[in-house]
């Protein structure tokens, strides 16, 4: 089954180039865009996508299933941890910005 | 090598910036930057086992007591501009001078004491040479480490008297439902480092950081926690601490001297020190970055 | 391979250096906090990819500490921020 291995782990190596694309995309968005609010969109795209491409294509190249799995464990947390920090991030800003 | 260029490079421009500035809010932050790239420097240094320490320490439980006590300085206060003069600039540079001369005199090929660890390896109990260096062959030091953790805590206690500002209002019940999801996760990944410690990079003390961060979490949401009250929890403080110099002088009187343990039993004696140390370390922890907080129950640390 | 992932874990580090940018030039905390979550989010990608290079299976419990802590800095970077912005967007 080599042919299968070793498309696999060429199909990985495209998915993590692929997903450094995304926080190559996240990090400039961060500092172009204009508002605080738009560039918690880069911020989340950089985490979430980014992070769960290069996952997958690691994932693709695992030597095992528990390393598999600890992979997705890594990714579950990243995204848990976006999620909550970005919703907090725009409710202060949001909540600033009535202040003013 | 290029990659360790620009880590370094990095490093030196976060570590300016964070002296440089007198924000002290963006001094904080930068610092938890600097933390977790400095973990990406212990990995490079092949110490996985201090890259988990720092980046539980350094980049998540330090950033917060720093914060917390941001919090309770008065409102404009910031960070004095340093003065250069030229008395400070050539103490330093002297001293910079030295540490290069030092680090180009290391010898190219050092003494390494690893062939002595993996020699007495299969007498020690586990598996992973750290390990078997921090609680077996040099088991007093890691004790005494634990007491100077405890020592730390009794001081901190009578230091801080500060009046506790309030935290922001909590708006909506994201927070709350996110921390009572990751709660057991996280006390679970505290457990598994612990469980890891004996054949790969973990053990008492990384476990105890994240025990501490899962409290920490706890009480940023706002969510009932610890009763610091109780009695049971004032024994887990200075549980891990007892047991290790009780297994120690049990050593003793085994015959294999103080801190020694006989070659068949190291490995359980190894587990239950660490178990109680990790819940010990995770409660000083706890209590030394809470303190500080903003206090919303009436049991304070 | 070992290129590829060593060339990917420096296109990393550079977007670190961009995140660096907004870490010390942000307008506001929230600019700052975000900059932090991404160095996080950067490095534990880092850690991963290294692990997978270099064979070093402990890196992927730093990898995993590292996510979980960047989450509770961030929480705490957002529950006991300062009340007054001195700087506007």
């Amino acid at each position: 089954m080599n042919w299968l291995e070793a498309g696999l782990s060429w199909f990985g190596i495209g998915l993590i180039s692929l997903g450094v694309v995304f926080f190559i995309a996240g990090s400039v968005g961060l500092l172009r865009f204009g508002e605080s609010v738009n560039r918690l969109h880069a911020l989340t795209k950089a985490d979430s996508m980014g992070l769960g491409l290069v996952v997958i294509g690691l994932v693709l190249q695992a030597p095992g299933i528990a390393v598999g799995l600890k992979l997705m464990i890594i990714w579950t947390l990243g995204l848990l941890s976006a999620s909550l920090v970005s919703h907090l991030i725009g409710q202060s800003l949001c909540s600033q910005r009535r202040d003013d | 090598m290029v990659l360790d260029g620009i880590l370094v490079l990095l490093i030196l421009a976060m570590a300016w910036r964070c002296v440089r500035t007198t924000d002290l809010f963006e001094a904080i932050i930068v610092f938890v930057g600097l933390g977790m790239m400095i973990a990406l420097v212990w990995t490079r240094l092949q110490a996985p086992d201090v890259a988990l320490a720092e980046a539980a320490i350094g980049a998540g439980l330090a950033g917060a007591l720093l914060l917390a006590n941001l919090r309770q300085l008065p409102e404009d206060s910031s960070a004095v501009r340093w003065r250069s003069s030229w008395l400070w600039w050539s103490l330093w540079g002297i001293l910079g001078l030295a540490l290069g001369f030092a680090v180009v005199s290391i010898q190219t090929t050092p003494v390494s004491l690893m062939p002595l660890v993996q020699a007495h390896l299969p007498e020690s109990g586990v598996t992973h040479p750290v390990t078997a260096v921090l609680l077996n062959f040099r088991a007093l030091d890691t004790a005494l480490e634990l007491a100077v953790l405890l020592w730390a805590w009794m001081a901190q206690r009578h230091l801080f008297e500060g009046n506790f500002k309030a935290f922001h209002s909590l708006q909506g019940g994201v927070l709350k439902t996110t921390v009572k999801m990751l709660f057991p996760l996280v006390v679970l990944i505290a457990v598994y480092l612990l469980w890891r410690g004996s054949s790969s990079p973990g053990g008492a003390f990384q476990s105890g950081a994240v025990l501490a961060a899962a409290w920490l979490m706890l009480w940023l949401a706002q969510l009932p926690g610890l009763n610091w009250q109780r009695l049971s929890l004032k024994v887990g403080l200075l549980g891990g601490v007892m047991v290790f110099f009780w297994v120690g002088l049990l050593g003793l009187f085994q015959g294999a001297g103080f801190m020694g343990y006989p070659a068949d039993q190291a490995g359980g004696w190894i587990l239950l020190i660490e178990s109680v140390a990790a819940l010990s370390i995770g409660l000083l922890l706890a209590s030394m970055v809470l303190v500080s907080m903003p206090n919303f129950q009436e049991q304070s640390p | 391979m070992m290129l590829f992932y060593q060339v990917m874990m420096g296109v990393l580090l550079l977007c670190i250096v961009l995140g660096l940018v907004q870490l010390v030039w942000g307008h506001n905390s929230a600019d700052r906090l975000m900059a932090v979550q991404l160095l996080g989010t950067i490095g534990v990608a880092i850690l991963l990819l290294a692990a997978q290079a270099y064979e070093a299976p402990s890196l992927r419990d730093v990898a995993l500490v590292l996510a979980l802590l960047a989450a509770v800095t961030g929480v705490a970077f957002v529950r006991l921020r300062p009340d007054k912005e001195d700087r506007k967007p």
